[in-house]
């Protein structure tokens, strides 16, 4: 660890090979109320913290898989467009969430969220994501 | 008669003491800050920003750290002992204020159209005095700041007064930008009229010591 | 080669993976292109990457250690035992807590409870091992304090367990012996000093937020000091040593300071 510190690089990535799911439930998924989601800001996970957006709600898909609808891009939260992550693809990292299977290249290619075939999940139910250490 | 004169009344525009202290204060800012750089990179304050290794003091945080937290002695204790000089011998009354708001704005006229006057080391104009009494704040302010983030809970009253812990680093953080662009200045200044750099290596013109009240009265 | 397994302040103990230095190699030819104009203090990057033993000159290194060793004693004397940290309300926890750690989340290895011994050594009159059932039936306390780790973060948590200096008295502990030592089950030896461990608000934290701590956050017990940086909380703990040796912690021996006192 201590090897790598100071690179700037994302250090919790599924492994090659290793399906998003399998990969979330190795992080130790944790319990979090989706309302202490709404609202946290998403970082990149590398060593400059860049930030990519802002939680605006969690939705459901129709096979159940879960969806956190990050404000995605703009300029200090100007002409910011939704975009739909899968939880499993993201980590909580204290007060923040990181996005750490997807490069802000391919974030770009997201579709815009409209939110067709999805379920607003209540701010009071509860979802596990996963855990990060910092990056750097 | 006139040569007896000169002996006692006059002396190097900059002392010994104070050339000393300001390179030692040069020395001890560069540590702080690059030293603080290498610091910052761990939990950025300001979202994208983080400092290139070329430019940090310590190859990684821990280095930093050890740095940074030896470097502070020499801040503080070069520090306080340049206050006291500039308070005693009236260093700072003499050469910094007061600072006129109609001089302010002419200075900064004149630098607009490029008119840097420097003829006379010995005086220094509004803007140059707003700048070293705006840095000598800055410098208290950073290590005022730098208890705060380094006891939070010895000192949690100083913490309280930048409004918690992440005030506390914003603030030593801004500090920093304040002294670096000061900085900036300082240098860019002192290149444009190489004179001032060699004024504070050598000591400068003589000048007239400043006359005390006791004299006038005799 | 025998020199790359040197304990040094300033770089780690371990051989670096070819791959890795491969993998930078673009990098290291920046840093020897920029000539080394930093001495010393560039090589450490490259010293960081790669695991080589290039670095600090030594007697820098050794001032700058000395500093540290100092710092210690000037922290051990800003330290107030009677001062206590800021608490907070309930509202401000942060649920769950931040993870940090010198291994990734995917290397947490999680502890099991049931088989989990507390063991006692050095200057402690009582060395029975003590079982999980036994610790949870000890008087608790809670605290909502800030958690502030070194590299700048902050989070509100709010812990409960044991106070560590009640648990200290009930050993028979020598409380005038000199430090504390921790040893864990993610091998992190940490080390504190004597008067933090029976400050008020040191717990043997078994709790956060009220559930039974998770793996990555020290299941089934961890140090948990409202007056030191958070990297002088050991999590997982399997062993209590009180002694008046010291011995520096995981990241003491890669230059952190000791005391880290807050």
């Amino acid at each position: 660890m201590l090897i790598c510190s100071g690179m700037a690089h994302a250090q919790q990535p599924a492994p090659p090979g290793m399906s998003l799911a399998e990969a979330a439930s190795r992080r130790f998924p944790q319990a979090v109320r989706v309302g202490d989601l709404v609202q946290r800001e998403v970082l990149q996970p590398i060593e400059s913290q860049p930030r990519l957006g802002r939680v605006r709600e969690v939705v459901q898909q129709a096979d159940g898989t879960i969806d956190v609808v990050v404000e995605y891009g703009g300029l200090f939260g100007l002409f910011a467009r939704p975009i739909a992550v899968p939880v499993d693809a993201m980590v909580l990292l204290g007060e923040y969430m990181e996005i750490v299977d997807f490069t802000p290249k391919q974030l770009r290619h997201f579709k815009t969220f409209d939110g067709a075939g999805t379920t607003k999940l209540p701010g009071d139910s509860i979802i596990r994501v996963g855990l990060a250490r910092p990056s750097h | 008669m006139k040569t007896v004169e000169t002996a006692a009344g006059t002396r190097r525009l900059h002392p010994l003491p104070l050339r000393i202290m300001h390179w030692l204060n040069a020395v001890a800012m560069i540590v702080m800050i690059t030293s603080g750089w290498g610091i910052y990179n761990d939990s950025v304050i300001i979202g994208g920003l983080h400092f290139a290794h070329a430019l940090r003091l310590g190859s990684w945080a821990a280095e930093s750290l050890l740095w940074h937290l030896a470097g502070m002695w020499l801040l503080m204790i070069n520090g306080f002992f340049y206050l006291l000089y500039g308070l005693v011998t009236g260093r700072f009354r003499e050469r910094l204020f007061p600072i006129g708001i109609a001089d302010l704005v002419q200075t900064v006229r004149d630098t607009l159209h490029l008119r840097i006057a420097h003829d006379d080391l010995t005086r220094y104009n509004a803007v140059q005095k707003l700048l070293y009494v705006v840095v000598v704040i800055a410098g208290i302010s950073q290590v005022v700041t730098g208890m705060a983030i380094w006891k939070p809970v010895q000192f949690s009253g100083l913490v309280s007064l930048f409004g918690g812990f992440q005030g506390a680093r914003l603030v030593h953080f801004l500090g920093m930008a304040v002294i670096v662009g000061f900085l900036v200045v300082h240098v860019a200044l002192s290149l444009l009229v190489p004179r001032t750099l060699w004024a504070m290596l050598a000591g400068g013109p003589r000048i007239p010591r400043p006359v005390r009240r006791r004299r006038i009265a005799t | 080669m025998k020199s790359l397994f040197r304990k040094s302040l300033f770089h780690a103990g371990r051989v670096p993976d070819p791959a890795l230095l491969d993998g930078h190699r673009s990098l290291i030819r920046r840093i020897e292109r920029r000539g080394l104009i930093r001495g010393g203090l560039s090589l450490g990057a490259l010293t960081m990457l790669a695991g080589c033993d290039v670095k600090t000159p030594d007697s820098v290194e050794a001032a700058l250690r000395a500093v540290s060793a100092f710092n210690d004693v000037v922290q051990a004397l800003l330290f107030d035992p009677g001062k206590l940290a800021p608490t907070y309300p309930a509202s401000m926890v942060l649920k769950p807590p931040k993870f940090n750690a010198y291994y990734d989340i995917m290397d947490v290895r999680p502890v099991d409870g049931q088989s989990w011994r507390l063991e006692l050594s050095g200057r402690i009159a009582e060395k029975t091992p003590w079982s999980l059932q036994q610790i949870a039936a000890l008087p608790e306390k809670e605290e909502i304090i800030r958690h502030i780790c070194v590299e700048g973060w902050d989070y509100i948590g709010q812990w409960s367990g044991p106070p560590l200096g009640d648990f200290l008295k009930r050993v028979g502990a020598d409380t005038r012996a000199k430090y504390v030592n921790f040893f864990t089950a993610d091998d992190y030896p940490s080390s504190i000093d004597m008067a933090t461990a029976l400050h008020p608000q040191t717990l043997l934290a078994t709790r956060y937020a009220g559930e039974t701590l998770a793996a990555p956050f020290g299941y089934p017990l961890r140090l948990r000091t409202a007056t030191k940086l958070g990297f002088k909380n050991p999590k997982s703990i399997t062993a209590i040593e009180v002694t008046n040796t010291y011995m520096p912690g995981y990241w003491e021996k890669r230059g952190f300071n000791w005391f880290s006192g807050i």
